[in-house]
Order: C-alpha cells, then sequence, then structure tokens
C-alpha cells in the first residue's frame, strides 16, 4: 500500500497524478489503462479541490493499493459531505451553442473505473475506484 | 503541454499540441487559441497528434474556444487524435459537436 497527504490545491494536482501513476506502473497494468486511472484521478481530485472545503484549506490522501489483478484507488478528504457519486449524468447529446459541461468529469471517473463506492465515515469522506487490470471498460 | 504556431495554410492557422490537456495545463490552450481569435484568426486546425491525455478540463477549453470562434462565424477542425483522447471525444459526444479529422491534411481538403 503507497499513501500520501498533501493540500487539496491545484498546485498539487500533477504531483498527485504522477505518484498515482507511479503506482499503477508498479502494479504492471498496461500504459492505456494507467492513463483511464490517471484520468478518473484527476477528475475526482479536481472535484475535491473545487467543492470539499469553501471556506479553508485542506489536505487531501490519496491511497494506492494493488491486489492481484485490481488497482484500488481510495480519495479522502474532510471537507463537506458530499457524495459525487451521486452526481447527475450530463447530458451528452447537445449540441455546441447549448453544451455545458457540468458533471462531465465524474462522468468519467465513472466510466472508466470497474467499480466506485462512496462512504462518509469519521467526519471524511473515503472515493474508492477500483481498476482491474484488463478490464472490460473502455479498456 | 506544449503549443507550437504552425504557420498559415489556406487561410488557415495551423496549431499543434503536445503531452496532456490536464485541469493545469488547459487554460494555457484556452488563452493560446482565445488570442489567435482576438486577433481575428476564423478558421484554425488543432493538431492533437502529440496529445496523449485529455480530461474533462481540457474539454472544457476546447468547447470555449469552439463557442467563441463560432460566434465569430469561424470555425476549428480537429485532427490525429489519438485512441485515447478520441475515445474521450467519443463518451463525452463532443465528436458530434467538433468536428474531427483523420490528418492536418484531410482537414485543409473540406476547407
Amino acid at each position: 500500500m503507497a499513501k500520501i497527504e498533501l493540500p487539496a490545491r491545484m498546485e498539487q494536482l500533477e504531483t498527485m497524478l504522477d505518484f498515482i501513476d507511479k503506482e499503477a506502473d508498479a502494479a504492471e497494468f498496461p500504459k492505456a489503462r494507467v492513463s483511464k486511472i490517471r484520468l478518473a484521478a484527476e477528475e475526482v481530485l479536481v472535484n475535491v479541490f473545487s467543492y470539499a472545503y469553501p471556506e479553508k484549506q485542506g489536505q487531501v490522501t490519496i491511497i494506492c493499493l494493488h491486489k492481484n489483478d485490481r488497482f484500488l484507488l481510495e480519495i479522502q478528504d474532510r471537507g463537506i459531505p458530499f457524495n459525487m457519486l451521486k452526481a447527475p449524468d450530463p447530458d451528452i447529446s447537445s449540441g455546441l451553442s447549448e453544451r455545458h459541461l457540468g458533471g462531465l468529469g465524474i462522468y468519467f471517473a465513472k466510466q472508466m473505473a470497474d467499480e466506485a463506492r462512496y462512504v462518509r465515515t469519521e467526519g471524511v469522506n473515503r472515493l474508492t475506484l477500483v481498476f482491474k487490470k484488463n478490464g472490460q471498460k473502455l479498456s | 503541454m506544449k503549443i507550437h504556431h504552425g504557420g498559415e495554410k489556406k487561410d488557415c492557422i495551423l496549431v499543434a499540441v503536445e503531452g496532456r490537456m490536464d485541469a493545469v495545463s488547459a487554460p494555457e490552450f484556452e488563452t493560446f487559441l482565445g488570442n489567435l481569435i482576438d486577433e481575428g484568426a476564423l478558421k484554425i486546425i488543432v493538431d492533437f497528434e502529440g496529445l496523449d491525455y485529455i480530461s474533462s478540463a481540457g474539454l472544457r477549453s476546447v468547447l470555449v474556444v469552439a463557442k467563441k470562434i463560432q460566434g465569430k462565424n469561424g470555425e476549428i477542425l480537429l485532427t490525429s487524435l489519438h485512441d485515447t483522447v478520441k475515445e474521450i471525444f467519443e463518451i463525452s459526444g463532443f465528436d458530434t459537436i467538433i468536428p474531427i479529422h483523420e490528418s492536418v491534411d484531410s482537414a485543409l481538403e473540406t476547407l
């Protein structure tokens, strides 16, 4: 298991994503899968940066766990309770002029992961995404 | 991410993007293209041959630029998308709202 904790700020995004990339690489996930893990992670982290701590600075904890053919990514924050998995899916059929992008990032994260779970315990939002090494989804 | 101005062909400005377009780098893309449009560009071809990653923040910037140029009756064309990038355009439905071509040459032929 590998873990890092950093301030929930955009300046930390690349450091966090590179950390996750490295762990997924070490787990011998194919490059295309690693790219999908990075994408899902970016979308969740950007959401946390934007909404978890509206009035104060806070931390994000990232935990990577690799077991057999599964890579488990857990992202934790102590911000306002929020289950982003329950956000409505975006309308992906509208044209250019009426296109809005709300919810697209979380939709991507859900599309990329083979499983997604959310729990809030002890004041912590815990979002877990599971990726299979040779996932059926969009691989 | 790197952005290069690739000159002009058939009244069309060529721009090449390399690397990753994510929440950190996408604003740079938006500013670069936004400036070109402010300077009067009406047709822009963006070559994504060197782009190996795009997130929703990148798509958001592409959309902002596309809307801006459309507002001036211009157009933006994307070319040479890698499979991983193309897939993101497909699952978001963006492939139906922004013209995507196989290569810069095939994009130029449509103009």
